[in-house]
């Protein structure tokens, strides 16, 4: 089967490492990638309450069954610790070419725990684990860090994944890069920095095994086939990359404006995907992907002349664009450059900014606050000096390094008004009130204010998706069955596959392929007898897994809802004007949402719906009764 | 006659011309009557990106909005157009981060 049947065990306190079995039970449950992680996460118990940069964290790394195997875009590694935002559990992932590499040393997944007393980074090369001395690259960026590695192991193939000044200052937004693509959001990489750990490098030269090839084999045909099929993919997304959001989400009235005032106007047609087309050197793929969506963008002229990036992707024209008012599109490259050479998110970057912008707008921060910056919106300048003092910890920057929500209980006075997240995470570039499944989505994603768990495509490209049903944005008709769809059934053949979300929304889900093709891989590649009833079910399995974490550290139903902002204020402006997510419809959402889930009014899960997923452990560890029992 | 405005975006733009073009319609033209109006004054090029051949009808794809909402959620192809109204026509491309 193309599971390689090992799960590596990495002690930094000890410097300790032992290979254990994948548990074939948990591989069939949850799949792989998001799900295995959080399956193996979970079977650490970690005790709750505790400090995410405490050393009793862990981080678990976990590829899919479609890892190193011959199906395209699918080469992917999910990241699951206690995010030091949310300080909830958590999951961040990465493409480009670290994860196939990694799944050639011979592991499906590998657990980090303890604390290193020095600084270090980890070079698995196929069975054997070497900790090494970090010390003269720590402080490096991450294009320098990844350099030097490749010089000190001598060999410029291995695959090093590292985290930059942000990750080792404990910048709570702190992410891990590989090549120049990021595990970006949610502070995995400030986990890494609170383990001293600078990085992972591998260097594999096994391969996977197939229960049916040949069958396998002929299902990634039908997927490149709908891949060609597909009437947005190519050339369209491959040619102008995720940037062509841009345009689409003005359009719709769905893009963020300065701190989510009001939505993006025309004049942010600056920073899309036509004018960011003129920036492009070249294009990248990530390992094994026929799309090349990649867009290496370069200034030639002007103050930021020089600078170079692979990017900047959709969310980051948001947060580091429309989000703080700035419609210059060589800042952004500039400023996606410096995020990702420091190890920082830029979509919690931008939004702290913006954040920030907003308050001393309203006198709430002086300058003598913010370090002498003049800090209104659309002030480039000052946005892109703060992003090193937020990476160094350096005055206001160091409030900044927090996130908005830490970030309003130092600073006090209504700030929390304005502060932009979901259970601590900042939000990425669309505005709930126009697209209310994302809203619910923010709301109930286990993760905070997240895109990526439970993204509704057919909310923002709206057209050819009439799967599972055609949907209104603005309506708020079927959105709770709708979120679930997305979280589960996405989940499954997106976060416990591994497969790339934007082929899965442009080629697959549109077509209603995905369900389809998703088993027939799972089944060719594992010789697990599986049905289409199964991809529903892992997704139900990962989230409810992963659900069950929060209510161990404490998570109520008063964590599951939006900004006060997005509740109270309809738009001015733009198509979606007077569009809202009014508390009364939120709580109605939230109560067919848990309904719907299986749980109470307060989003505990009845015993009954964990039986039926075969999750009674997750009921045992919750001391859940069953119902009629409830009372007794 | 009434005054709308044409957005166009990737590769409608060069058939139109410009990111925006005005025209003048009568009152009561539908959006049905000016996408036939837009064929004829632009031609084969613009019926080959907008006119899918198997159905005679606009292709799947195809996002028509006016004032920012999809066609489909307002009154379809019989939307009336009024004076000062948008109409956007693209195809979606995109996605977010990860």
């Amino acid at each position: 089967m193309s599971y390689m049947g090992k799960v590596l065990r990495i002690n930094l306190t000890a410097k300790g490492v032992k290979t254990e079995p994948l548990n074939e039970k948990d591989a069939r449950d949850y799949m792989g990638g998001a799900g295995l992680g959080m399956k193996l996460f979970y079977n650490e118990k970690i005790k709750p309450g505790i400090d995410p940069f405490s050393e009793e964290n862990k981080v678990v790394m976990a590829t899919g069954f479609l890892c190193a195997t011959t199906c395209p875009v699918a080469a992917r590694v999910a990241c699951i610790t206690k995010s030091p935002l949310s300080f909830g559990v958590t999951y961040s992932n990465v493409g480009g070419f670290f994860p196939d590499e990694f799944k050639k040393t011979g592991h499906d997944a590998v657990i980090i725990e303890g604390k290193s007393e020095k600084p270090v980074y980890v070079y698995i090369k196929d069975d054997k684990v070497s900790f090494k001395d970090a010390a003269p690259i720590w402080g490096l960026n991450t294009a320098d860090s990844q350099h030097y590695i490749k010089e000190i192991l001598k060999d410029q193939t291995v695959r090093p994944f590292v985290i930059g000044p942000a990750g080792e200052n404990l910048v709570r937004y702190g992410s891990i890069i590989a090549e120049k693509r990021a595990s970006g959001r949610k502070g995995v990489g400030a986990v890494f920095g609170s383990k001293n750990l600078k990085g992972i490098v591998v260097k594999g030269s096994k391969s996977v095994k197939y229960a049916d090839e040949k069958g396998f084999q002929e299902v990634v045909k039908k997927i490149a086939k709908a891949f060609q099929d597909s009437p947005t993919l190519y050339p369209k997304f491959g040619n102008f990359g995720t940037a062509g959001n841009v345009e689409n989400c003005i359009a719709k009235g769905q893009m963020p404006g300065p701190n989510f005032i009001d939505p993006a106007d025309e004049k942010y047609l600056s920073i899309g995907a036509q004018k960011n087309i003129e920036y492009r050197a070249r294009r990248y793929a990530c390992y094994l992907c026929p799309i090349r969506c990649g867009q290496v963008r370069v200034v030639k002229s002007g103050k930021y002349a020089g600078w170079a990036t692979e990017g900047p992707e959709f969310e980051t024209l948001f947060s580091l664009g429309s989000g703080i008012g700035v419609t210059d599109p060589c800042f952004i490259i500039a400023a996606d450059r410096v995020c990702d050479d420091l190890g920082m998110d830029t979509v919690s970057a931008g939004v702290c900014i913006g954040f920030a912008m907003e308050l001393y707008e309203k006198g709430i921060l002086t300058k003598d606050d913010c370090d002498g910056f003049d800090l209104k919106f659309g002030n480039d300048d000052a946005a892109f000096k703060l992003l090193y003092k937020i990476a160094y910890r350096d005055g206001f920057g160091d409030l900044l390094a927090e996130g908005v929500r830490r970030a309003t209980k130092r600073i006090g006075k209504d700030s929390e008004k304005y502060a932009m997240h979901v259970k601590g995470l900042e939000p990425p570039g669309y505005d709930p009130r126009t697209c209310k499944s994302m809203g619910l989505n923010y709301m109930t994603s286990y993760t905070g204010a997240d895109h990526s768990r439970g993204y509704p495509p057919q909310e923002i490209f709206g057209a050819h998706h009439k799967v599972p049903w055609e949907v209104d944005p603005y309506s708020w008709d079927r959105k709770a069955e709708l979120t679930i769809y997305n979280q589960d059934v996405g989940g499954a053949c997106k976060d416990c596959s591994m497969f790339c979300t934007f082929a899965y929304r442009n080629a697959l889900i549109p077509a209603n392929l995905h369900i389809k093709y998703f088993t027939e891989l799972w089944k060719t590649a594992t010789g697990f007898d599986v049905t289409e009833e199964d991809i529903p079910k892992v997704g139900q399995r990962y989230n409810n897994l992963a659900h069950a974490l929060l209510l161990k550290e404490g998570f109520t139903r008063k964590d599951d809802y939006l900004p006060e902002r997005l509740m109270t204020e309809p738009h001015k402006i733009g198509p979606g004007k007077g569009q809202v997510m009014d508390r009364e419809n939120c709580e109605k959402l939230l109560d067919e949402f848990y309904t719907l889930r299986g749980w109470d009014k307060n989003g505990i899960p009845k015993r009954e719906k964990l039986v039926e997923l075969g999750m009674d452990y997750v009921a045992e560890d919750l001391g859940l009764k069953e119902t009629e029992k409830i009372g007794e | 006659m009434v005054a709308v405005k044409i957005q166009s975006m990737f590769d409608f733009v060069e058939i139109f011309g410009q990111p925006e073009v005005k025209i003048d319609v009568k009152e009561n033209t539908s959006i049905k009557d000016l996408l036939e109006l837009l064929i004829n004054q632009y031609g084969e090029k613009l019926k080959e990106k907008m006119i899918d051949p198997k159905t005679g009808d606009v292709f799947e794809h195809l996002e028509i909005l006016c004032n920012g909402r999809n066609i489909k959620f307002l009154q379809g192809n019989d939307t009336n157009l009024r004076e000062g109204d948008s109409v956007t026509i693209f195809v979606p491309i995109g996605g977010g981060s990860l």
